[in-house]
């Protein structure tokens, strides 16, 4: 029995820049892309904004396209992924969503390789918790790089030095592997683009500057004017939302982005409050 | 540090009973070639000493001579003792009539005992002649001390020093007679063990012990100490180690750590949940306990199950993937409802997909901090919470100070 593989986290720019995948070997064996910096990537987590959403192919493919601070993810959900698939083509765009996927290469011909995604949860997610991830995602980006400039300094690049520096096993492999395949690289961009990320980051607005319209203004209301105190039962939110033109599963679409924002809580279960 | 040489020519002379100079010149021929003193000491005295394999051993024997290794040991009254002796061809039982200080695990030389026979199998006597002798060629393993995080399943005779955490009391019983164990926890700076002292050596919680003679059990790669009448219990001046509350403080690791060290009682992980499933209002067998999967237990096959409330998914930090169970109590606090008020809200059971949604929505892709002990088996680790926590996403500062980190390179 494989172990579950791991989901790195990583920024949209290092991920595209892959040109090499790697595999075991044999059937059951999974795939991994390589990157410039060491990620052995098989599984991944990052938060992005979904830009735009399109069904291919009679509308059982869903492709996306999710941009993060430093590049554009490319997601496609196909008859494999249908929850996701489903809430895909239920965001509107743009909705800050975060994804963990699988990766994914198209190949048309040798060499040249376009690296995507195939997402096993999608959900919309608030400020904070891409703050979270990019906080993650910097410091992992800059641990790679760190990693990747110690073995340029070995002749040759050995994955129990790097271990033995402190590096984890997996990645000090992929390392060592993505300098044989990749040559030189080059290290400082990453850095540079890991403090532009952080700049970014820090001149966004909190959580209090963020404001609220359309469908999600509308259930704000709906569920202020049906709170008596303990909140307002779901059923009844539900049925007042029906009247205006939202059914019951576009309600619960847009109640669950307000939970995940921290802008509505559920102060027991079944009843919904707005945060002061 | 060894013994020197000539403690090592009388320790063996007076097992022997003379014959000094025949040793010290045997040793000498060992050591010149540059073996070490307690190999030396081990061949010389095989040499010097025939001994028996305990498979040819005749009952009523008397004289008789073995190499052989204390395979388990125990205490009786009237101070004789008696246990398991074995060597590589086969187990035989024995009595002591008094304190050999045999300690389990240790390899020994036996001169000069005696067999009876006891249910159709010869048995060894050790009496007032006999001698005992320590045949260990690793003194220096004797003598170290271990760190509570170099205890590892599979250790002998082990010598550790650390701080009584925590301490109960527990009866079993044991070939017909109740007896009181004491499990507890251990600790000193590198982290934390589970113990058991199968004896009452007056165990306070608070107190610094060195325990000397104890053995290490793994269950699942998490190791537990175990002591016995054969160990020694030293208590210790309190300000030998730091303070109970720093002891006990969790050490936080990250997932790809777990991998390597298999089991650590006592740990913090960090990271996001990013799969929960089989959670919520569950179902478990009234006999074993297990999770019954519509109705059915995998052993006891189909049983009215009682109802409980867990969270059941799996963590991930970046570095690595752990499995996650949340009990009865932190699942109730994230739901803020009892397990009652959840059997309620779902027809007594009928509909338990609710719960699981509101887990699922409230926690899947959260940042947590879980405390707990972590096991490994065949699927990896698996961290069993004590508590849990939502991740304080203040993070704005902490991108300030890597920024600043950075500029500053």
């Amino acid at each position: 029995m494989r172990l579950r593989e791991r989901a790195w986290r990583l920024f949209a720019s290092e991920y595209n820049a892959a040109t090499h995948t790697w595999s075991e070997g044999g059937e059951r064996s999974p795939m991994y892309v390589v990157t410039p910096l060491g990620a052995l990537v098989n599984r991944l987590f990052f938060v992005g904004v979904l830009t735009e959403a399109e069904a291919l192919g009679g509308g059982s493919m869903q492709r996306a396209r999710v941009s993060d601070p430093t590049d554009t993810w490319v997601i496609y959900a196909g008859q494999y992924q249908p929850i996701p698939a489903q809430t895909l083509a239920s965001l509107k765009p743009p909705a800050l969503i975060a994804v963990v996927g699988k990766v994914h290469v198209y190949s048309p011909e040798e060499g040249v390789v376009y690296p995507s995604v195939r997402p096993e949860i999608v959900r919309e997610v608030g400020p904070e918790l891409r703050d979270y991830w990019i906080l993650e995602a910097s410091g992992e980006t800059l641990k790679r790089a760190e990693a990747t400039s110690e073995a340029l300094k070995m002749s040759p690049p050995e994955a129990p030095k790097l271990a033995a520096l402190g590096y984890d096993e997996q990645l000090s492999k992929g390392v060592v592997m993505a300098l044989n395949e990749y040559g030189q690289v080059d290290v400082d961009p990453y850095a540079g683009m890991v403090k532009d990320v952080l700049r970014w980051a820090l001149s966004t607005p909190t959580k209090e500057g963020a404001e609220v319209e359309g469908d999600e203004g509308q259930a704000l209301e709906i569920i202020r004017s049906l709170d008596e105190g303990n909140g307002a039962p779901w059923d009844g939110v539900v049925a007042e939302a029906a009247k205006h033109k939202m059914d019951e599963e576009h309600i619960e679409v847009v109640v669950s982005a307000l939970l995940a924002k921290g802008i509505l809580y559920e102060p027991t279960l079944g009843y919904l409050r707005v945060s002061e | 540090m060894t013994q020197p040489v000539d403690e090592v020519v009388n320790e063996i002379a007076q097992y022997l009973g003379g014959k000094e100079k025949e040793v010290k010149g045997e040793l000498d021929r060992y050591i010149k070639l540059g073996v070490p003193l307690a190999e030396a000491k081990r061949s010389v005295l095989k040499k010097l000493f025939p001994y028996q394999s305990l498979r040819d051993l005749e009952p009523d024997a008397s004289g008789v001579d073995l190499l052989c290794r204390i395979i388990s040991v125990s205490g009786q009254s009237d101070n004789q003792f008696h246990g398991i002796l074995g060597d590589q061809t086969a187990t035989r039982p024995f009595l002591a009539d008094h304190d050999f200080s045999l300690i389990l695990g240790r390899a020994v030389f036996i001169h000069n005992a005696s067999t009876t026979e006891w249910q159709g199998e010869p048995k060894v006597l050790l009496g007032p002649d006999t001698r005992v002798l320590d045949a260990s060629t690793n003194p220096a393993n004797r003598r170290k001390e271990h760190k509570v995080e170099d205890l590892k399943g599979g250790l002998r005779d082990v010598a550790v020093k650390g701080r009584v955490l925590s301490l109960e009391e527990r009866e079993i019983t044991a070939q017909g007679e109740t007896k009181k164990i004491y499990k507890g926890v251990l600790a000193d700076p590198t982290g934390k063990i589970r113990f058991t002292a199968w004896h009452d050596f007056s165990l306070h919680q608070g107190e610094n012990v060195r325990i000397t003679g104890g053995y290490v059990k793994a269950w699942k790669s998490l190791p537990s100490l175990n002591f016995d009448r054969q160990a020694t219990v030293e208590v210790l001046p309190d300000g030998e180690l730091p303070p109970a509350e720093q002891l006990s403080r969790d050490r936080k690791v990250p997932i790809s750590d777990l991998y390597r060290l298999g089991g650590i009682t006592g740990v913090v992980v960090e990271g996001t949940l990013l799969d929960i499933r089989r959670s919520g209002l569950i179902f478990r067998c009234p006999q074993c306990r297990r999770f019954l999967q519509e109705g059915t237990c995998r052993v006891h096959g189909s049983v009215q199950g009682t109802p409980d409330l867990r969270i059941k998914g799996v963590m991930d930090d970046g570095t690595g993937a752990l499995a996650v169970v949340l009990g009865r109590e932190i699942t109730e606090k994230v739901l803020g409802l009892t397990l009652d008020q959840c059997i309620e809200k779902t027809d007594g059971g009928e509909s338990p997909d609710v719960i699981a949604e509101a887990l699922s929505n409230r926690l899947l892709l959260r940042p947590i901090r879980i405390h707990g002990t972590v096991t490994s088996d065949e699927f990896g680790p698996m961290i069993v919470g004590t508590g849990a926590e939502v991740i304080e996403l203040g993070v704005r500062k902490e991108m300030a100070r890597l920024l600043e980190e950075m500029n500053a390179a």
